[in-house]
This record gives C-alpha cells, sequence and structure tokens, in this order.
C-alpha cells in the first residue's frame, strides 16, 4: 500500500459522493454525498500524513508533533465539522418538511432567475 | 502559550464571550431591545480591544504570532479587523427594528451573528491551513443558520441551498488545503514558502516540479470564489440573497466577502510570496473575473426585486475586486504605489460603506413599502427626500462616479491591472460599469422620476438614518482624501508579503 | 497654531457658513433663515481678520510654501495640497475678504425682504470659500477646480432670481462665455502638464522657466490659450459681452462677483504665472494691446447706457482692461496696484447705486434724477467713488491709474506711443461716463422713479404718484462709508510718493515684488507730466458730459450713437452669426444626424443583444441548487484542464505529468 493507492480511494469515493449530490432529489441522500466528500478528504489527508512525513521540516527547527502530526489533527477536523454540518442541515430539513410535507430537492425552486 | 496569546484574540474572544452571553440573556430577558445593546456594547469594546493592538497599548507591536504560530496579528488582520467589527456594528446596529417585527429567535439571531464574526476575525488572521479551514467553517455554519431564521418558505429554501453549496465549497476548499499540505508537508504558510522556495531555481521548474501544489492552489481558489461571490460559484448569490433576512443579506455581501478576499490574499501572498505562480494565478483570476463582472450585471439588467438586483452587482463588483487580485506585481509592491493588493483593501473598505448604506436604507424603506419590488420605490423623492438623495449616493458610488469611493476604488484597480499589463483586463472592467449604468441608473430613475403608486408613508428608524448617513459622509469622504484608506491598506499589504 | 492652519481657516471658515446657511437654514431651519446673513459676515469676519494676520506674519517670513498633505496620487503623478503664499496671495486675500465683509453687511439690509435670503448668503459664502481657494492654490489643478468653482457662483447668483427670464438667459450667458476662456485655460494648463507633471506645482514652474525649460515653438500657444482663460474671466474684448448681462443678479452681487474679485480672477491668473508670459515678448504684445483696446472700447459703450449698473459695467470691463495693459506691459506692481485700489471704489459704487434703486426701484437712469437732495450721503459717497475712478487728484484711482500710465509713457517705443494714446483716451472715457452717471442721477429734479418707468413701457395702468425716495438704512449706508473713506485715502496710503514714516515710499510697490520671480528690486516713478496730461483729460470729460446734460452739446442720434447703444452689434454677431448659423444650423444638425442615424441605431443594437444574452443566461439560473453546482464542477473541470494544458512544458504528454507528480511524492 502507498499514496497512490490511498489517493485513488478517496478519489473514488469523492466522486461517488459529487455523483450522489448532484443527482439525488431526496435532501437526506444528498446530505450523505456530501458526508462522503468529508471523508474522501479524510482518506486524502491521513494518507498524505502517514506516507510523506514532512521532510522538510526535519531539517528545521519547527519540528514537533504538532507538526508531524498535522494531518491526523486535520483529518480529526474535518470529521467533526462534517457532523456539525450535517446536524444542522437535518434541522433544516425537518423544518421544511414540516412545511412542505416533503424533502425533494426539486420542490426548492421558488427562488430563481 | 502564554498570556500574550490570549491577548492577541481578546476581540474574538470578547465578541464569542457576548455571543455566549446573549443566549444565555435571552432566556431570562423579555426586553430583546437590551439584548441588541449588549451585542453592540460586546462589539465596542472588541473594537477598542483591537485599537488596543494596533497601537501598542496590549501587546509591543504588531507583527506577532501565537496559539503555535498559527494566528499572526499583523496589520494586514487588523486592517480586516476592524472593517469586520465597524460593519458588524453598523449591521446589528440598524436591525434593532427588523428582529423585533420579523425574526421570532431574536437571542439566537444576534448571538449567531455574533459567532459569526468571530470566525471572520479568527479567518484574518489566521497563518496555517487547519486554523484556516476551521475559521472559515465558524463563519459559514452560523450563516446557514441565520439565513434560515426568516422562517418562511423561501428563507428555507435559502438556507438549504447555501448550506449545501457552502459545504460543497468547503469541500473543494478543504481539498486544496490538503493538497497544499500534502505536496509541501506543512500546514503552516511560511513553511509551505519555504518549501516552494527551496525547491526553485527558476520559475519555470517551480511549475513543473509542483503540479500538486497547482491543484491546490486552483481548487482552493474555486472553493474560496463562493465566499467571495464570484464565477463559478456564484449561482448560490442571488436566490440566498433574496431569501435570506435584509440583515443577514447585508453582512454576506459585506462582510463575508471581505473575508473572503483577505484570506485569499493572505494565501497568495503568504504562501506563494515571491514565488513565480504569479501569471498561472494571474490568469486563473482575470478569467473568473471576466466572467463574474459579465454575469452580474448582464443578469441585474432584468431584476426587478431590489436584493436580487443588488445580488448581481455584488457578483460583479466582486469581479472588479478580482481584477485588482489579479494584478498580482509583487515585485512592484512598496515601489508602485499602486499595487493590485491595495486597491483592492481600498476598495473593500469603500465598499463596505457604500453597500452597507445601500442595504440599511432598503431595510428602512422596504419596512415601510413592505415589498423589495424596484415599483415599491417609485416616487420615494417625494416621501422622504433625504433617504432618496442618501440612496442616490450610495448607487451613484456602486456605479463608480466622483466624487465616490466607487470611483476612485474603480480607477485604482483599473490603473493597477494597466500598470501590470493587463490593459485588455481594465477595459473589459470599464466596459462591464457602463453595462451596469443602465441598472444603477435604472434605480435612481425609479426614485426620483416615476410617480408614487402607493401611499405609504416612509418611515425610516432613527438607528438606520443615523448609520446610513455617516456612511453617506464615508462614502464622500473617502472618495475625495483616498490616501486616508491607501496608506494603511499599503502597510497592511506590506506585511504578508513573504519574499 | 501654526501659520498652515492659519491659511485652512481662512480658507475653510466661509465653506462651513455655506454649509451652516445652505444646509441648516436653507432647509431645516426655514424660520430662522434671518441667522443666516449674520452668519455668513461672521464667517468672513473671522477670515478678514485672520488675513490681516497673515499679511502681517507675511511682512516677517516672506514667501511661504506650505505642503499639508497628499491629496491625489495616482502613480508617481500626484497632487499635493498646499498654498502658496507670495504677495500677491496675501494682497488678494485682504480685498477678497475685506470687500466681501463690507458687501456681505450691505446685503444684510438690501436683501432683507428676499424670500431666497439664506440661499442668497450661502452662495455668496461659497463663493468667497471659492475665491480664496483661487488665490491661495498653489497649484495649477487646484486653481482651476477653484476657477470652474468661482465660475459656478457666479453662475448661480447671476441668476439667483431665477424666476425672472432675463436672469436666466445672463447667467447661461456668463456661463457658456466664461467657458470658451476656461477652455483654453484647461489646455493651457495641459500643455504645461505635457512638459511635466512636476510643472503643475506654481512654484516649480517658475523655476521651470527660469532655468529655460518652456522656450520654443509650443510657447505662444500655450500662453495664448492660458490668457485666453484670463479673457473669459476678465472680460476683455472678444469675451466682453457677458459681464453688462450678468448685472441682472442682485447688486451686492455685482458689487463683489463682477467688479472687485471675480472678473479679477483673470488678471490674477495673468500675474500668477507672469514669468511664464513674461518669456514670451509677442504674448506680452498681445495682452497689453487687448488690454488697450479692452479699456477704450468698452469705455465708449459705457458712455450711451442708460442703466447705471450696465455703465459701472463697463466701466469695470475698462478698468480691467487698464489692469491687463499694465501687465501686458510687463509692469506688474502697477496692475495689482490698480486691482488693489479699483476694488474699493467700485465696489463702493456698485454698492451706491444699489443703494439708488433701493430708493428708486429702478437701474434707468432716465428715471432718476435730483437724488441729491432725498438721499445726500449716497450722493457724497458716489461722488467721492466717481472721482476715485476718474482719477482726480488725491482720490485713490489717481495715483495707481497714473502709476499705469506712466510706466508705459516711459517705456519710450512706438507700440507704447500707441498704448499710451489709448490709454489716456480712455481716461477721457472714464471722466465723461461717471460724471453723465452724476449728473443724471444726482442732478435735475426727480422723475419717479419705478413707478414712471412702468407707466412709460405701460406695463401698469394706475400711474401712482412718484413716492419720496429716501435714504438707505445704516446697515447699507455704514460699509458705503467705510468704502468711501477707503476710496479717498487708501491709494496714497498704501503706495506713497515719499516715505510717510509709518509706510515707507512705494511701499505697495515694493511689496507685490517681493516675491518668487523678481530678482532685482526695480526703482519706481511717478512722473509729473503724465499726472498733468491725465488730469487735464479727465477734466476736459467732466466739463464735456457736464454740457451735455445741459443740453449744449447734442450727441444722439447720429451714426456713432447708434452703433454704441447696440453694443458695437456684439451680442448679435454672437447670437445671429455664430450660435443660430453656425453652430445651430451647420454643426448642430449633422451632429444630430450622426447621432440618431450611427449612434443610436448601434446603441440600440448592442442593448437588444444584452438584454438578449441577460434572457438566456437567467435560463441556467433556474432555482434547482443541483444545477448550481454541477455549472460549478464544470468550470472547475475545465479550469483545471485548461491551466494544465496550458502549464504543460512543450513536448511533455500527459503521462509525463502523471509521473511528475509520482516523482513528487517519492
Amino acid at each position: 500500500m502507498n499514496l497512490e493507492t490511498v489517493l485513488i480511494l478517496s478519489g473514488i469515493i469523492f466522486t461517488i459522493g459529487l455523483y450522489g449530490s448532484l443527482t439525488k432529489k431526496n435532501s437526506i441522500v444528498v446530505v450523505m454525498c456530501l458526508e462522503l466528500m468529508f471523508n474522501a478528504v479524510a482518506i486524502a489527508v491521513i494518507g498524505f500524513s502517514r506516507f510523506r512525513p514532512p521532510q522538510v521540516l526535519v531539517d528545521s527547527d519547527v519540528l514537533s508533533p504538532l507538526n508531524v502530526l498535522s494531518g491526523h489533527m486535520m483529518a480529526v477536523f474535518v470529521i467533526a465539522i462534517g457532523a456539525a454540518e450535517v446536524a444542522l442541515a437535518l434541522a433544516l430539513i425537518i423544518s421544511i418538511y414540516k412545511i412542505k410535507g416533503n424533502i425533494e430537492l426539486t420542490g426548492l425552486n421558488n427562488l430563481k432567475n | 502559550m502564554s498570556f500574550q496569546d490570549f491577548l492577541i484574540i481578546s476581540p474574538e474572544i470578547v465578541i464569542s464571550f457576548t455571543a455566549i452571553s446573549v443566549f444565555l440573556l435571552d432566556l431570562f430577558i423579555n426586553n430583546k431591545k437590551f439584548l441588541v445593546n449588549v451585542s453592540i456594547a460586546g462589539l465596542l469594546f472588541s473594537f477598542i480591544l483591537t485599537l488596543g493592538l494596533s497601537n501598542g497599548w496590549l501587546i509591543e507591536s504588531p507583527g506577532v504570532y501565537a496559539f503555535f504560530s498559527s494566528i499572526k496579528l499583523d496589520e494586514f488582520s487588523l486592517f480586516f479587523k476592524v472593517l469586520i467589527i465597524l460593519s458588524g456594528v453598523a449591521v446589528i446596529g440598524s436591525s434593532g427594528e427588523y428582529i423585533s417585527s420579523n425574526i421570532e429567535s431574536k437571542g439566537e439571531f444576534l448571538g449567531l451573528l455574533l459567532l459569526s464574526i468571530t470566525g471572520m476575525l479568527l479567518l484574518v488572521s489566521s497563518v496555517e491551513l487547519i486554523t484556516v479551514w476551521v475559521s472559515l467553517e465558524l463563519t459559514a455554519i452560523p450563516l446557514v443558520a441565520l439565513v434560515a431564521l426568516g422562517k418562511n418558505d423561501t428563507s428555507l429554501e435559502a438556507s438549504l441551498k447555501f448550506l449545501i453549496l457552502s459545504a460543497v465549497s468547503s469541500v473543494v476548499i478543504l481539498y486544496g488545503l490538503v493538497f497544499l499540505y500534502g505536496y509541501s508537508g506543512s500546514t503552516y504558510f511560511n513553511d509551505i514558502f519555504s518549501y516552494i522556495s527551496s525547491t526553485t531555481s527558476s520559475p519555470e521548474d517551480l511549475i513543473v516540479l509542483n503540479y500538486g501544489l497547482l491543484i491546490g492552489i486552483i481548487l482552493l481558489v474555486l472553493g474560496i470564489s463562493f465566499k467571495l461571490a464570484a464565477f463559478p460559484f456564484q449561482m448560490w448569490v442571488p436566490d440566498v440573497y433574496q431569501g435570506a433576512p435584509t440583515p443577514i443579506t447585508a453582512y454576506l455581501s459585506v462582510v463575508s466577502k471581505a473575508a473572503g478576499f483577505a484570506v485569499l490574499l493572505r494565501i497568495i501572498y503568504s504562501v506563494l510570496g515571491g514565488n513565480d505562480f504569479s501569471v498561472i494565478l494571474s490568469n486563473l483570476f482575470s478569467i473568473i473575473a471576466v466572467f463574474s463582472m459579465t454575469i452580474g450585471n448582464v443578469m441585474a439588467l432584468r431584476q426587478n426585486d431590489i436584493k436580487r438586483l443588488l445580488a448581481y452587482s455584488t457578483i460583479a463588483h466582486a469581479g472588479y475586486l478580482l481584477i485588482g487580485v489579479a494584478s498580482l506585481n509583487i515585485s512592484g509592491i512598496g515601489e508602485n504605489l499602486y499595487s493590485g493588493p491595495q486597491g483592492v483593501l481600498y476598495y473593500l473598505a469603500g465598499y463596505a460603506f457604500t453597500n452597507l448604506t445601500a442595504f440599511l436604507l432598503i431595510i428602512g424603506v422596504s419596512k415601510s413599502i413592505g415589498t423589495f419590488e424596484l415599483s415599491g420605490f417609485a416616487g420615494l423623492r417625494k416621501k422622504s427626500p433625504l433617504t432618496s438623495f442618501v440612496l442616490a449616493v450610495s448607487v451613484i458610488s456602486l456605479l463608480g462616479i466622483p466624487p465616490t469611493v466607487g470611483f476612485m476604488s474603480k480607477i485604482f484597480i483599473f490603473s493597477a491591472a494597466v500598470n501590470t499589463n493587463l490593459t485588455w483586463l481594465a477595459i473589459v472592467g470599464v466596459i462591464n460599469s457602463v453595462i451596469s449604468a443602465y441598472y444603477y441608473l435604472r434605480i435612481l430613475k425609479i426614485v426620483f422620476v416615476d410617480p408614487e403608486n402607493n401611499q405609504s408613508e416612509i418611515k425610516v428608524s432613527k438607528s438606520i438614518s443615523l448609520i446610513t448617513l455617516i456612511g453617506m459622509i464615508g462614502i464622500l469622504l473617502l472618495g475625495l482624501f483616498p490616501s486616508l484608506i491607501l496608506e494603511i491598506a499599503e502597510i497592511a499589504v506590506m506585511s504578508i508579503v513573504n519574499i | 497654531m501654526s501659520i498652515e492652519n492659519i491659511y485652512w481657516l481662512i480658507l475653510l471658515i466661509p465653506f462651513i457658513g455655506f454649509l451652516i446657511n445652505g444646509i441648516l437654514f436653507s432647509i431645516f431651519f426655514k424660520n430662522y433663515s434671518k441667522i443666516s446673513g449674520f452668519v455668513t459676515v461672521t464667517s468672513v469676519f473671522i477670515s478678514f481678520v485672520l488675513s490681516i494676520f497673515s499679511l502681517i506674519n507675511f511682512n516677517d517670513k516672506g514667501v511661504q510654501l506650505l505642503d499639508s498633505f497628499d491629496w491625489l496620487m495616482i502613480g508617481d503623478v500626484g497632487i499635493k495640497t498646499g498654498f502658496l503664499i507670495d504677495p500677491l496671495t496675501s494682497m488678494m486675500l485682504i480685498v477678497v475678504t475685506g470687500v466681501s465683509l463690507m458687501i456681505q453687511i450691505y446685503s444684510i439690509g438690501y436683501m432683507a425682504s428676499d424670500k431666497g435670503y439664506s440661499r442668497y448668503f450661502s452662495f455668496m459664502a461659497l463663493f468667497t470659500f471659492s475665491m480664496l481657494g483661487l488665490v491661495l492654490s498653489k497649484n495649477l489643478i487646484h486653481l482651476f477646480i477653484f476657477w470652474e468653482l468661482v465660475g459656478v457662483s457666479s453662475y448661480l447668483l447671476i441668476g439667483f432670481w431665477f424666476k425672472k427670464n432675463s436672469a436666466v438667459v445672463a447667467a447661461k450667458k456668463a456661463f457658456l462665455m466664461t467657458r470658451v476662456g476656461d477652455f483654453g485655460l484647461m489646455v493651457g494648463i495641459l500643455f504645461i502638464f505635457s512638459k511635466g507633471q512636476q510643472y503643475l506645482d506654481i512654484p516649480t514652474l517658475y523655476k521651470g522657466v527660469s532655468s529655460g525649460e518652456f522656450q520654443g515653438s509650443g510657447l505662444l500657444i500655450m500662453c495664448i490659450l492660458l490668457f485666453l482663460g484670463a479673457v473669459g474671466k476678465s472680460a476683455q474684448f472678444p469675451l466682453h459681452s457677458w459681464l453688462p448681462d450678468a448685472m441682472e443678479g442682485p447688486t451686492p452681487v455685482s458689487a463683489l462677483l463682477h467688479s472687485a474679485t471675480m472678473v479679477t480672477a483673470g488678471v490674477f491668473l495673468i500675474g500668477r504665472l507672469f514669468p511664464l508670459f513674461e518669456s514670451s515678448s509677442e504674448i506680452m504684445v498681445i495682452i497689453a494691446i487687448i488690454g488697450g483696446f479692452t479699456a477704450v472700447f468698452a469705455a465708449t459703450m459705457g458712455v450711451v447706457s442708460d442703466d447705471i449698473k450696465r455703465v459701472l459695467a463697463y466701466s469695470t470691463i475698462s478698468q480691467l482692461g487698464y489692469m491687463v495693459l499694465a501687465l501686458g506691459s510687463g509692469f506688474y506692481a502697477a496692475a495689482f496696484f490698480h486691482l488693489f485700489t479699483h476694488a474699493w471704489f467700485k465696489a463702493l459704487l456698485f454698492l451706491s447705486a444699489g443703494s439708488v434703486s433701493h430708493a428708486t426701484g429702478t437701474f434707468n437712469m432716465k428715471f432718476m434724477g435730483g437724488l441729491r437732495k432725498h438721499m445726500p450721503i449716497t450722493y457724497v459717497l458716489t461722488l467721492l467713488g466717481a472721482l476715485s475712478l476718474i482719477g482726480i487728484f488725491p482720490f485713490s484711482g489717481f495715483w495707481s491709474k497714473d502709476e499705469i500710465l506712466g510706466h508705459i509713457y516711459l517705456q519710450n517705443s512706438p507700440i507704447s506711443m500707441v498704448l499710451f494714446i489709448l490709454a489716456s483716451l480712455g481716461v477721457f472715457l472714464t471722466a465723461l461716463y461717471m460724471t453723465r452717471v452724476i449728473m443724471l442721477t444726482f442732478h435735475g429734479s426727480y422723475k419717479g422713479g419705478i413707478s414712471s418707468e412702468n407707466s412709460s413701457n405701460s406695463k401698469s395702468e394706475d400711474n401712482d404718484h412718484p413716492t419720496e425716495p429716501h435714504e438707505s438704512p445704516g446697515i447699507m449706508l455704514f460699509p458705503m462709508i467705510i468704502l468711501g473713506f477707503l476710496s479717498v485715502v487708501i491709494g496714497f496710503l498704501v503706495n506713497p510718493l515719499i516715505d510717510l514714516g509709518f509706510v515707507s515710499k512705494h511701499a505697495f510697490s515694493h511689496f507685490l515684488e517681493h516675491n518668487l520671480f523678481f530678482d532685482d528690486p526695480k526703482e519706481f516713478h511717478f512722473v509729473f507730466e503724465v499726472a498733468i496730461i491725465s488730469t487735464i483729460l479727465a477734466i476736459l470729460g467732466i466739463v464735456s458730459a457736464i454740457l451735455v446734460f445741459k443740453g449744449k452739446l447734442n450727441i444722439k442720434n447720429n451714426f456713432v450713437y447708434k452703433i454704441l447703444i447696440n453694443k458695437y452689434y456684439f451680442d448679435e454677431f454672437y447670437e445671429n452669426l455664430i450660435v443660430k448659423k453656425f453652430f445651430y444650423n451647420k454643426i448642430g444638425s449633422l451632429l444630430s444626424w450622426i447621432d440618431e442615424n450611427i449612434v443610436d441605431k448601434s446603441n440600440a443594437k448592442i442593448s437588444d443583444f444584452t438584454i438578449y444574452l441577460s434572457k438566456k443566461m437567467s435560463n441556467v439560473q433556474n432555482g434547482h441548487l443541483q444545477s448550481y453546482g454541477f455549472v460549478f464542477f464544470m468550470a472547475l473541470t475545465v479550469l483545471m484542464i485548461v491551466f494544465f494544458i496550458s502549464n504543460l512544458n512543450t513536448g511533455d504528454s500527459w503521462l509525463d505529468l502523471i509521473n511528475k507528480l509520482n516523482s513528487e511524492i517519492y
């Protein structure tokens, strides 16, 4: 296993997420696809962090756990913030359901032109 | 972490504490006007702290790092902090009446707005990729909720569109950041810069060796175009602006855009610095600028809703601003007085005055006439001469006619473009200004010439009158004495450049 | 307080007065509009006191160049705000604020019952501000801005009674005719700019001239263009005809703008750019001839006019001609000495005319007469002003006019002899028309004023008995008395022939020469024989005017009279030939054809296309958020591909690119 493999995996997942978020009618599915895209990025960043330790920094004086693990940290933040977005999205979808009675994205086009 | 670290982010701390206290007070207090006052007090206190930071009352001098070098307090971030906080004061100060009549959850409105401001303040001073992204999300997530607070059909629709598209944009930005990190090995701007510098011997080499970085930069720029309301991510703008509560629209159009440009400029000048990515980036920004201007202006021609019209005008202005960003004459900074980024900062300051004045007046007037349709503004001149005059000044400034700040900022941006051999771009900008004259003058015609078609009495609240008058004075003052801002802008730009 | 701030205050306090009157009292507190007169008087008074301070300071320090801050910098082309303080500026500050102060006080009485009271005073304050800005400017761009502002305030004030058609027409005429000159000035300034942007700064321009930067063929054209500006503003031939019409404005306006200060702006401009003009001998001759010709030309028209203000207007043109003549002959100090004395006595004469019309209701001298008994104070003051204007010893006009005449006399060249004859003729004519004014207005018997004018025009049916004219109120007489006193003494006091102890010999002339461009002090002479000649001519003029008045000489109804009363047919020439025949019929119709058939049609095509584009594009904005996202990702993909292709090294294929990406990682 090397970085290439990880990046290709990340790319595939990202594309699946992208496809879903652009084509699915159900807004919850769209939100799930968004989450897939977030996770694709998280995979990529962990891959970079694992396979490409910061060589440039070895000879510089800022080498610290913070630098070595920054990719992992980034992944943690991505997961956390992704969760926040999903929570917000679900809240919104519930409100929309209360008003419109469905959660189809196709119905949401009053604002246009 | 030392005490100084906390001093450096004291404005952010104050505002976030104010936000939390507003949430809490909302539970116990019935007089919601008080909450507005608390919010403004918090913002003003943090404004004083910001001044303290810039004057050396709290720390020795700007240019210091905090929190493991992830935050840098320099003249650039101070410039934007002042801009953001004052715009925040204007938005909150003039939306008291709007909140009490149109918004159910008043405490949440104020608190979320304050949290979003906190995010912006962090964003403009962060110099590390993770911090940049977290602050971006901190600005965006409260805004989604704020757009939804209108509690009606359109507001919810706008909010869901905003949420999903903003999530898409932040994924793209994040992918860009990951590429930057992955190919340089660090999340710190300075380290990325030194990596790029160490691997290059000539500009051609740089590009060949760093395709990975190039992917990262392009993804980043296109993702940030969501924040800038620029092509290719401009399509959410009219829908969300129209659906959102008007104070939030004003906030989005001014503050969000300013923060977007701040982070864009900082990444260009701190990460890429003197390295010669500038040709590629300049082409990229030129294309984005041309599309944004043209789309914004052409689409605005047929709008009848004033909020939607101004939304398209915002897209066009993002295009003008991007001309300034495209004029990335790094070698010219310091020697040539009017470099593009300096013009961008001046433009943003002037645009804040102009657009806030326009939007706040629209809040005041539309409350009386009960519609956002342009035709509702007919005969405004007779009903309220002063309001129409101030509106006329701000529209003239948007159009870019002297002696307003809009004119001077366009002059600086276009001349920066000419100085960096982007004359064609300046010409496209001028043609676009001509197109824009059609719909701006149409507003003036409706306000000043058309006969009134309803009898509603115009009653603009005192706070809006006061703030828009200040805004009008600012428009004229900055237009007549551009050096007031330009000198500060030059220092600010110099403080972020890595060479 | 630093000296620089004092000049800022001098400049800005009238502007603040303008803002207070124009915004507070004209819009918000209309009921308190009576305060606005007080506001303007106070602001001008403060400026006046500060001007005196600055004059004293100037005597200590000499020429000062004050740079305040960068006003506008585009690239390295920059304009700095700043003041050029030289003797000319100091003198003009005193003239502008002093005369303005007197006239504002007078206006409180004169305009008391007018509806546009605070509008009037706000415009007056605006004018004072613009004029002060003009004389203080250190930079040609600022000078031009204030020059235009002065023109605007003049336009506003001439057309002050905008319900009167003649006032509107006169305001438009004044504005358009001075614009012809302004255009010349602007092109001239651009000429200077083309020689180097630093020369927009006037002191640098002086240095450039003295180091010979402005030699060459362009110099004459540049100077003619700049002089055209002065010709327009100072109503010199052939752009003179707006000034008599400008008398449609309120009389204090005529006194301040169209005699004492604004019209001297042209003379001031020549003085300001004097080194430039002096470096070209041809332009100096042109200036002198235009000035000398105007001096006589305008005076002849003054002899026959029946409107007292128009006579004074022609007199102003003629006196300005003297100043231009003096400048053209190289007598800088003499020209501005005459400007200085002229400001006071001409303001006085206008105020007297205003006072007379206040009593009779008309400006037509045919319906006046005999006012000597009714308004003795006005009579005496008018007499003092007239004697000063005619140039009778020892009134102030005598000293300044004789200085000009004397210098021309001493120059001793063919051209100067012609000029001297012209100038002497002007003296005779001046005496003639001024005496005529005095006789028609104050002597003889009263002919009924406004009411008999109306009945003679058969406009009003009720033929009232002429109301008894009365002396003007104290608030109008007070400034007139001060001006009268100054008209008598100021000429001798500031520029005496002998050392007076507190004032040294030729103090004023020497003072004026202490500027940036005169190196060697000059000698000033009083030429005795010239004084005799001019006095004889003046007395001749007075006597012949009295003879005409008594009926001993009949000048009416001959050929010359007809030409003069029609102002040499200049208005007809401009109106019918140039405006109607040439511009309106020929150029206008051509342009309108182009406009309709080419410009409009192509515009319509372009705008149709834009609207069509707008329609098409809004189809994309269909409200579905997923299509927004789709557009975004399409654009992203296209841009990515474009940038990768464009940045591939020549010869690299896509495979190479992927290899490069890999090689970066490992």
